[in-house]
Parts: C-alpha cells; structure tokens; sequence
C-alpha cells in the first residue's frame, strides 16, 4: 500500500510566487546574475524535495487501537514507529504525528457495507498535530502520545500520519500510519465524565442520606410462622395487635437497580449524564445488577462487562 | 545589558536581515531615502532592546506616519520613466515596516518571500561581482533562518551549517541550468530604465560617459570618474600606445555653442554577425589587431573601434550597424552589457574612388557655426595661413606647430562660459581641454576649407599585469580630430598631443593622467617581459580586483546566446536540444551508477546473514539442513565439538552463531546497528581462512 504522500506548503507556494517573476525578468533581461540566483532557490526546491523523502521513506508507523476512556481523562495513542534500514540521528527531526479525529452521531457500523452511512453520521472533524521529539530513544520505538478526552460521543481515528517538513519547509512529506490490527476497531468512545452530583448537592446540604445499607428496611410482610422473633415489628403489633415482619434488604445486590432519567429532574443534560455514568460505574464496580432508563430507550437490568459498555455508550452517544 | 528572550533574538535577526536586504538599494535609491529606512529599522530595534511594546504593537497611527512620509519621499523623487525603481522604492518601504507585524508564522513566511525578492532584484540594477556575493552571502543567511522559523529548537548555527550544505549541493544543479538554459536575444519588453543601472542619480545627472552632443568643457567632467567605460583584450599583436584611440561618435554640425552628432547625417549598413566589413580590402602591408572588447549597459549606441574595423564577430545580444565614417554602432541603445571581437587597423586609407556618399560627408565636415562673431578671428587667421600655404598638408603641420609653439596650456580647470566664444580660448585664454582643442583645430581647418570632424571617445587604456586586457576608464574620454587631405584621406591629428608636457598644468588630476600615460608606456613593456617587480602590492591586488571582475564580466555577466553557442560548439554539440538531450541522458547514466553503487553498499539484511553461512558452510564441505536454525545449528556443533579435528573452526563457528542469536533475537528493541552486521559478515569468511 501506498503510505507516502508529498505535497507542496503554503510557504513554498508564497516562494514559487515571487520566483516566478524573478525568472520571467532574468529571461527578459538576461541576466546572468538573476538567472544564477533564480536557478539556486528553483535547485533548493529539489533538493529538499529529496531530502524530505529521504526523512520519511523508511520511517513506518504501527497505531494499536484506542481504549474507551471516561471524558476528562487522557487517551493514549499507541504507536510503534520503526525505521526501516539503517538511520542517521540527526535527520530525523521535526517530525510531527498528525491526526483527524472524527466523531459520530450515531454508532459506526463496522461492516464494510455500511461504511457510505458511516460517512454521513460524521459531525465533527478536529484536526490536530503533536510534536515527535526524539522517538528513537524511546524502548522497542513504543511512543504514547497522550491526547485529552474532553467530549463525549464516538471517534475514530482516521489517517494518522507522520508529517515532516524538514529542512526548509517546501514540501510537507506525509507517511500515513497502519493499524496494527484491522482498522475498523479503530472507533473509540468518551463517555460522560462520572460525577456524583447529587452527592455533592447534599454534601453541600450539610446532610447525609444513607441510600443503601445491610440494614434497610425494606417491607412488612405478615407472620408467618418460622420467621425470626427478633424479626417481628413489636411496634405495629403493640398499635394494631397483628404480627408483622420486617424485612431487610440483605439480598438488597442481587436485586435489579433502575437508575432513572426522570429522577434528575433538576441537573442539566449534562450533568445528569454524568451522574447516571457515576452511578453505572459505582454499580459494576460493586457487581450489582443495573439498567438505566433514558428518555429514548432503556436498558434492562443486567450485569457483566458487555452490559456496562452497552450503558455507557448510550449515555456517549445520547 | 538587557537579556534578549528567544522570540526577541529572532526579531532582531528579522531587523539585521532587513537592514541587510535594504542596503544594496543605496545604489539605486537616494541615500536620503535609504537612511530613513534605517532609521526605520533602527526604531524597531530600539523598542525590541527597550521593551517598548507600543511601538511594536504599534498603534495603527505610527504605522501610518511610518508609510506617509515613506511614501512623501518616492513622491519628491517620483519619475514616471523610473517606474520600476520606484517599484524598489516602495518594496523597500514594506519589507523595512514588515518586522512591525511579525505575529504568526505566516507573517514571518511573508517577510522572507519579500526579502528573497528584494536580493535578486537589486541584481536588475547592478551586476557587479561584489553585490553578487553579497547576494549570496545574504541568501545563505535567509536560507538558513527559513529553518529556524520553521523549526523552533533548531540553532541558528546548525541550520546555517544546513543552509550552506543545502546550497553548495545546489551548485552542480545551478551550473548546468546556467550553461543550458536557452537564452534569448534582446529583451521582449522593456522598462525604459531597468538597463540604465536604474541610479535615481542625486545630482541631476549621472556620469555615463560620452554623449550624443559636446560642449567642449563636457569631457573635463569626465576626468574625474574613475568607472569603467569598457574592457578591451588584445589576441596577438598590441598596437602602440599611441595608436590607441577608441572611436565612439563623430561630430560634423556645430551651432556655436556646442557639437551635435546628427544621426541621419551619415549613411548606415547593416550588419549580420559574424562579419566581414566587405566595403574594405584587405590591406596586407598595415598591421592588423584582432581584440575584444566588453562594454557595460550604457544606454547609448556606439561600440568602440580602434579606427578602421574590417571584421566584426560574435556581438552578443545586439544588432550592429557601420556607418559611413567607420563608426559602429548598436541598432538599439545598449541595454545589457555586450562583448564583441573585430579586427581593423589602426590608420584609414583612402577609397580608390570617392562616392557621392562619400563627398556629400566631406561636404558635412565643413560647416561652420551661423553666427560668425564668435569666431571671427578664428577664420581670419584660417585665411591668413590659407594665403601663405597653398597645400593643405602644409597648412595642417602650420596649424600644429602654432599649437606648439603659442603659449597654449592643458587644463581640466577651465570654465565653459569663459573660454567658449573659441576666439577668446585662442587669443586670450589659451587653456582648454581637448575638447577646447578639437574644436578649435576643427574650426580653423574648415575655415582654410579642409574638412574635418570632431571625433569623441577614449583614449589609451590602463593595462593590467594579470590577464592580458586594457581597462578604458571614463577618465580616459578624449576628443580628437580627422581631417580629410585629397592624398591620403580621413587623417587622425590629436592637437593635445602637441602641447608640450611642461606646459600641461601640474593640478593633481592631469598628474594622474600624465603618470597613466607613462604607465601605460611602461607596463606595455612589461607586459611583453613579465618584470611585474615595478608594481606596488597595493596596485597588483588591485589588478586582481580588475582581473576578476573582467572574467566576471566575460563568463557570467555577459554570458547569453553567443558564449552559449560557442561553449555548445566546443563540446560538439550544435543545438540546445541537443544539449538539452545530452544532459538528460548523462543524468539519466548518473542516476544508474548512482543507484548501483548503493546497491552494492547496500548492507546485507540480517536475516540472509544466515544464509550466507549455510553457503559458506556447505562449499566447505559441512552437512547443512535447510530446516535447520541457527539454534539447532549451534546444538549440533556443540555435541560434535568433541572430534578433534574441526575444533578450532568449530569454536569460531559457535561463537559466529552466538553473536548472530544475540543480535538477532536478544536485541532488546535497540536499532540494528549496521556495523554489526558488517562485522558479522566478515566473520563468516574469516571462519574458514587459517589465521
């Protein structure tokens, strides 16, 4: 596959500019003088030219699939750059890995037949550029470049590169990365950053509310006989002269949660996103069994990695 | 001292390039100008050294102010005909105002475009060798900031140890475009002035030479100027120096006050170079000199002959016509600086018949002013001689010897008002120029009814010990006299050279001119015999200043059309396409042994290290499995390792395999070092020699 491309920069377009009536004047006039110093900028041209490809020609970069990360937090881009054949040091500087991260409306379908309505979905494309300073010393050519998740929804990662300019900024060489593994995996999600922001409406309230315990009382339920003396509500049959028993949520984990949209009433899009992301994180780090009713769909009870990222990614891309 | 931040470093090298960039414009702008840019400049710098911001980020008003009185000055000087000097003008404003704005790179890629711009430019106007290396020196320079504009982190000593590989590699690329490049003949269109070396003079006029008319004081003017009018080489014979006049314009028609050369008055041929002047024969008892000359853009038509040419080759870029009277001269005014070779005599000779044309020209050569006061005693004395002297030979050595014995003296100082009427220069002033002298000689022969013409140009020549060429200084303009006897025809008489040198007044100019004209009799000696032991260092480095600017002039500045041809037809090869052919196929054979030395450089993978072995192993008679690795390789040698026989080779062996294992599957990711590899494949056939 063809990964090196070449292109002429603005610079070098400003400069063929002026050249050009330098070149008509030297013919014109002739003068040697003017055709001699005409002819060394037109030769620089060539030369960097080659130089640039020289730079860049051996230089091979490896991408591994991007993690889903929380938003706030640092995506690293794993690469693996390799040179090819032998390398001179110093020649490889000024190289930069440039990236287009495009975001999803909807999720990307990974069958290649879908790929035309992919295409559509697109709403963003953030252009960026990060410096690759001295990779060769990095161990086995392993560079992280650490890239700020600051919006939720679904990325890819499309054409990576490595750019250089070096060394007079005529030409910009362009070496397109390769995934290491198959690229449509190359999509990855930011979900909402988890806050609790109920907690910190009550921490703000001077109050605690003890929303789960061993202990929680859950429902009276009539005697029946083999439940637990200690378990009788005394206080009920003293008012109404009938036995009860308390129940207690001591399988309280094994229960389906529901955590609902509509419960946030007061926090902004955003931060109810962020609270419902809070609570699913909180409840598969517990192993509880969890489903989240958003205004467009809802998800059923359940648990398990899958089911988490199945949350999340709604929450992502809501 | 103030410590300059690193953004502040670059913008005072942006200011020192400016400034160096604007300078050379001083040949061609006023100074006045030139100073207020550096005043410019020097603002700019002094509120990057002070950490005055306002006026860096200048309030939109200074800027203003800036440009205004930039823009008063090109109008004080404005001259429509100029235009492409005031085009200078004003790129010299924005590139001098330019470092105000440096905000983002793009900014920075505008400056140096700008200035790129600005160095070749300057070339339009001056092509002297050292404006040329200052060029480039400068484009070194700016080469080397494009980088460090680019590439924040990189030094400015590194990149300008980058910038003076990337353009010495450019070298080869540069010549060969230089020597192929088709040129053209004449300019397609042209800015009336961008030839005339564009000097928006200060005083009025520039000092450019002779000129279509002349007042006798004019050429007193011109001893002062120490340029170059042209460079003439000598193949073979050098005439004597007293035969060296070079004529540029003759004179028939004078008003009384000053000489104007008319230009219909003559007749003209044209000429197709390479030539031979058909309107003479050859004259094999008289000396014939074969030179070439180089003449700077001048504006103006005249080439320069040593009297009479008779062939006439290789005139670059320029249409030549012969006029009647043995002047040559460019169909259109000199634009770029040209180089011709002709061969002629010294002397003229008589045509066999005298044409209408001919005598039509004599009759041109005895007009005498309208106004008859001013030169009524000129005449009277004229008729006087006339009466006495019936021959015309007679009367020209009478004239000459009253030139010689009056007491009539040589003088730069003397004042046109005061000596023109010629009366009072020949009966009361008696100082005068050469100018004074031709034409008061020429007067008084037409008035005794001999024709004769004014003939301006230059005179003798300054040589040089280092190559074998004369330099003609505007200092060597001279003004002289041909007169036409029926026995002998055109005749050169120079009345100057009568004054006797005790009476060339000692001002310290004429010093000069006498020392040159002993120097030149001398070094013309010297040339012949080597003896360079007279000459001071100073003069001699000064004649490798002149060497090198003449070779300068003859194989860059004047290359065009005709050096091209002739250095095509040197190598064989007649046309540009072929040329053109030829190069691309040496470049194509260049690139093919290029590409194969790499080749056979090209260090041996590591992986096909192993295979080399294997060969080795097997012409060597060991039993080798392809299935086997180099692991399996080194196991089996090492159970073998017991019989004697093969020991030594066996530990090499193990050892050779230990080392390839190593760097091949142990590298811990660390780059291949090549030399390894290098060492390792000569290790394989040091396994099987005995030492």
């Amino acid at each position: 596959m063809k990964t090196l491309s070449v292109r002429l920069t603005t610079f070098g377009r400003l400069f063929l500019l002026i050249l050009f009536p330098m070149f008509i004047g030297a013919i014109n006039y002739n003068n040697s003088l003017a055709y001699l110093l005409v002819f060394v900028c037109l030769s620089l041209y060539l030369l960097t030219f080659y130089q640039g490809w020289q730079n860049l020609k051996d230089i091979k970069i490896n991408l591994y699939p991007l993690n889903n990360q929380f938003s706030g937090n640092s995506i690293n881009i794993n690469t693996q750059l390799l040179c090819l054949g032998g390398v001179q040091k110093n020649k490889y500087k000024f190289m930069t890995l440039e990236y287009y991260l495009h975001q999803y409306s909807i999720e990307p379908s990974s069958e290649a037949s879908n790929l035309h309505s992919t295409i559509q979905d697109k709403v963003k494309q953030y252009k960026k550029s990060i410096p690759i300073v001295n990779f060769l010393s990095e161990k086995n050519n392993q560079t992280e470049f650490k890239i700020k998740a600051d919006r939720r929804g679904c990325y890819k990662l499309n054409s990576a590169s490595c750019t250089s300019q070096y060394p007079l900024a005529l030409f910009k060489w362009t070496q397109k990365a390769t995934w290491s593994t198959h690229s449509t995996a190359a999509h990855f999600y930011v979900y909402p950053e988890p806050i609790d922001w109920l907690k910190l409406e009550v921490d703000q309230e001077g109050a605690i509310q003890n929303k789960t315990g061993t202990d929680q009382f859950k429902e009276l339920s009539r005697y029946q006989v083999g439940d637990a003396l200690a378990k009788v509500c005394w206080k009920t049959y003293a008012r109404t002269e009938q036995l009860m028993t308390k129940s207690f949520e001591e399988d309280f984990d094994k229960l389906p949660i529901m955590f609902d949209w509509n419960d946030l009433e007061r926090l902004s899009t955003e931060q109810k996103l962020s609270q419902l992301c809070y609570w699913v994180k909180n409840a598969s780090q517990q192993g509880l069994c969890y489903g989240v009713n958003m205004p467009d769909h809802m998800i059923e009870p359940n648990s398990g990695a899958v089911h988490y990222h199945k949350c999340l990614v709604a929450m992502a891309l809501y | 001292m103030l410590l300059l931040s690193a953004s502040d470093n670059i913008r005072v090298s942006t200011l020192a390039l400016t400034m160096a960039a604007i300078l050379p414009y001083g040949l061609i702008l006023p100074w006045q100008y030139i100073s207020y840019l550096s005043l410019l400049i020097m603002i700019q710098f002094s509120a990057i050294y002070f950490k005055h911001d306002v006026i860096i980020k200048s309030e939109l008003l200074l800027k203003l102010i800036f440009i205004a009185i930039g823009l008063l000055f090109i109008a004080y000087f404005w001259n429509p005909l100029k235009i492409n000097v005031i085009g200078m003008a004003v790129l010299c404003l924005v590139l001098a105002l330019k470092p105000l704005e440096l905000k983002s790179q793009r900014d920075q890629q505008v400056w140096i475009v700008l200035s790129y711009f600005a160095v070749i430019a300057v070339l339009f106007f001056d092509s002297s060798f050292l404006l040329f290396i200052y060029s480039s020196l400068f484009i070194i320079f700016l080469t080397a900031f494009v980088s460090v504009i680019h590439f924040p982190g990189e030094t400015f000593k590194t990149s300008l140890k980058n910038a003076i590989g990337l353009l010495l590699k450019t070298a080869p690329i540069v010549l060969i475009l230089f020597i192929i490049f088709p040129r053209l003949g004449e300019p397609v269109w042209n800015l009336s002035s961008a030839a005339d070396n564009g000097h928006l003079s200060q005083n009025g006029q520039g000092v450019s030479g002779i000129s279509n008319t002349l007042n006798p004081g004019d050429l007193s003017q011109l001893s002062l100027s120490q340029d170059t009018a042209f460079r003439v080489q000598f193949n073979g014979l050098h005439p004597k120096p007293e035969n060296l006049y070079w004529r540029a314009n003759t004179f028939y028609y004078t008003d009384g006050k000053q000489w104007i050369s008319d230009y219909y008055v003559r007749n003209y041929y044209d000429l197709q170079t390479p030539v031979t002047i058909k309107k003479f024969t050859m004259l094999p008892k008289k000396k014939l000199f074969e030179y070439s000359i180089n003449q700077d853009a001048n504006q103006k038509q005249w080439l320069f002959t040593l009297g009479l040419p008779v062939q006439l080759q290789s005139v670059s870029n320029t249409q030549v016509v012969l006029s009647e009277d043995n002047l040559l001269l460019a169909k259109n005014p000199i634009q770029a600086s040209i180089q011709y070779t002709q061969k002629s005599y010294t002397g003229y000779m008589r045509p066999g018949r005298v044409n209408k044309k001919q005598r039509a020209l004599q009759l041109q050569a005895l007009q005498l002013p309208d106004d008859k006061s001013s030169v009524h005693r000129t005449i009277m004395l004229a008729k006087q001689w006339r009466e006495t002297y019936s021959n015309d030979n007679d009367l020209l050595l009478q004239a000459l010897k009253w030139f010689a014995e009056e007491s009539f003296f040589y003088s730069r100082n003397v004042l046109k008002s005061v000596v023109y009427p010629i009366d009072s220069f020949l009966f009361e002033g008696r100082k005068g120029y050469c100018g004074h002298y031709a034409t008061a000689f020429t007067l008084l022969m037409r008035a005794a009814n001999i024709p004769a013409r004014v003939v301006s140009g230059y005179r003798g020549g300054e040589p040089s010990d280092i190559g074998d060429f004369l330099t003609i200084k505007q200092a060597n303009a001279h003004a002289w006299v041909e007169v036409w006897l029926e026995e002998e025809g055109w005749i050169r008489i120079d009345p100057t050279a009568v004054i006797p040198s005790e009476r060339i007044l000692e001002d310290d100019l004429l010093a000069q001119r006498k020392s040159e004209t002993t120097a030149l009799r001398n070094t013309q000696k010297n040339l012949r015999e080597n003896d360079h032991s007279g000459l001071s260092n100073y003069s001699s480095f000064n004649q490798y200043l002149e060497y090198m600017d003449y070779l300068w002039d003859v194989w860059v500045i004047q290359y065009g059309q005709s050096n091209q041809r002739l250095l095509l037809t040197f190598s064989g090869l007649n046309n540009i396409i072929t040329a053109l052919l030829s190069i691309i196929v040496i470049f194509v054979f260049l690139f093919i042994i290029f590409f194969i030395i790499r080749r056979q450089k090209k260090i041996i993978a590591l992986v096909d290290l192993y295979r080399l072995l294997l060969k080795v192993l097997q012409e060597n008679g060991f039993d080798t499995y392809p299935n086997e690795g180099p692991e399996t390789l080194k196991r089996r040698l090492v159970s073998n390792l017991l019989s004697p026989t093969l020991c030594a080779r066996h530990l090499k062996l193990i050892r050779w395999l230990d080392s390839y294992i190593k760097l091949r599957y142990n590298n811990k990711g660390k780059i291949l070092d090549k030399k390894q590899v290098i060492v390792l494949q000569k290790k394989i056939h040091l396994i099987f020699s005995d030492k």
